[in-house]
């Protein structure tokens, strides 16, 4: 990394030098186009969090949970692009996430039906998503090999069937067969979350 | 499994997205489905997130430290301005000599310990030397040998020396003539300066001026100090001139 490039963000947003070409980026989940997203929004995230009185370390924090709702926000197609910048709309969820980040620091003895009322729906969909995130992940260490590796690779890591074939990253040797397998480990993952619902309230 | 992933990437037409919500509303084991495969999706994000966190973090340290190099180069450039500012200002521009610590006078010359004082200041802008000469400052020139002139002329005298002395020259006569001027003896020194002229006039027209002022000669004295002050390029024109300030006080 050059000199340059420590003080911009130029050279890491090159790629992305058009809106179009960002959320291009962003509806691949490319780490390169999150990345551009959050260090163009920083400057502007720091004063929001700044502006709410919250400790600058959580400007960090701030941002991570808007790139988890805006990244959610375009996987399922709530947001799309109409010719504008993403940051805008980036920092939009951003202030939501620090009106709420200040709200969960405050102690108050608003009743619960209040407290639901002003809750960001953006912000109870997170919760209710990382929930369930953290269900699935029990049940994926319950469920065994190799159904959590042929699930992980698809679902979490992204690779395609060929690639995994291809990589020799599981035992099955074509994608069809691999494809089988991971709609079986499916049912199974489901039947043991089924079974487990009651006591681990997904 | 293909109508979750549309669903669940917004890729459904409005009539078949309610169509489908209808039925996971009828069926718990579609909508456990439903959260697993949200859980997945939330998983694959976060594991995303996680990385791109960590890239932040590793570009936000990176620029910490270039702006920690840039506030270091720019505050040595700020220190450096102000060393070549301040040699500009105090240094006169026409004296290009070197400035050397060498003895005033010979080392075999006997001089009194009280009269002796420290080393020469190391860099010290000959203007001042000649505007705030210091009694305290190391002078081997002996007050008693000059017990005829008056106390503000020894002064002038002494600084002036001390400033010709910090561009020292090779010249035997030159040598001969500081000599003389320490030992109290300026006439003496006059045959030196006019052999000296045969070599550097342009020094020995100095050194004569400062054998006038050891001689008590003002007049005559001020007279060659305002040639030298007039000849453009002449190495001690600053010096005359400031010297005439003196002599006018």
């Amino acid at each position: 990394m050059s000199l340059s490039e420590w003080f911009t963000s130029g050279s890491l947003c090159k790629r992305f030098h058009t809106h179009e070409l960002l959320y291009e980026g962003l509806c691949k989940t490319d780490n390169a186009a999150i990345l551009c997203l959050q260090v163009r929004a920083m400057p502007s995230v720091k004063k929001i969090v700044s502006g709410y009185g919250l400790p600058t370390e959580k400007a960090d924090e701030i941002i991570n949970s808007t790139t988890l709702v805006f990244l959610q926000k375009i996987e399922s197609g709530a947001y799309q692009f109409r010719g504008h910048d993403p940051m805008t709309y980036f920092i939009e969820i951003a202030k939501r996430q620090a009106l709420m980040a200040t709200r969960s620091l405050k102690k108050t003895v608003q009743p619960l039906e209040d407290l639901l009322e002003t809750a960001d729906p953006d912000y109870a969909e997170l919760l209710r998503r990382q929930e369930a995130a953290e269900s699935v992940r029990f049940l994926l260490e319950k469920l065994g090999q190799p159904c959590a590796d042929v699930i992980r690779l698809y679902h979490i890591d992204g690779y395609s069937d060929e690639e995994v074939v291809h990589q020799k990253l599981v035992k099955y040797s074509t994608p069809d067969s691999l494809k089988m397998k991971r709609s079986d480990c499916m049912k199974k993952l489901v039947q043991l979350a089924t079974r487990w619902k009651n006591s681990i309230n997904i | 499994m293909e109508e979750f992933d549309k669903y669940l990437s917004g890729k459904m037409a409005a009539d078949d997205r309610r169509r489908f919500e209808q039925k996971i509303a009828d069926d718990p084991a579609l909508q456990t489905e439903l959260r697993v495969r949200e859980g997945l999706r939330q998983i694959r994000l976060e594991k995303r997130s996680g990385e791109v966190a960590a890239a932040r973090m590793d570009w936000q340290r990176k620029r910490a430290w270039g702006r920690i190099l840039l506030g270091c180069v720019f505050a040595g450039l700020v220190g450096l301005a102000v060393v070549v500012w301040f040699n500009t200002v105090k240094t006169p521009p026409n004296i290009q000599e070197p400035v050397q610590e060498t003895p005033f006078m010979e080392p075999s010359q006997p001089v009194e310990k009280e009269e002796v004082l420290p080393e020469e200041k190391e860099v010290e802008p000959k203007r001042q030397l000649i505007a705030e000469a210091q009694p305290q400052a190391e002078r081997p020139l002996l007050r008693s040998a000059y017990e005829d002139l008056d106390a503000a002329s020894f002064q002038l005298l002494d600084s002036l020396l001390a400033l010709t002395h910090k561009s020292p020259k090779t010249d035997g006569n030159w040598k001969k003539a500081m000599l003389l001027f320490a030992e109290g003896k300026p006439m003496e020194a006059k045959t030196a300066i006019f052999e000296l002229e045969k070599t550097d006039a342009a020094e020995a027209k100095w050194l004569l001026s400062l054998s006038q002022l050891a001689l008590g000669k003002i007049e005559e004295s001020e007279a060659v100090f305002e040639s030298i002050a007039r000849t453009t390029g002449h190495p001690r024109q600053v010096a005359a001139k400031a010297a005439l300030e003196k002599l006018k006080e």
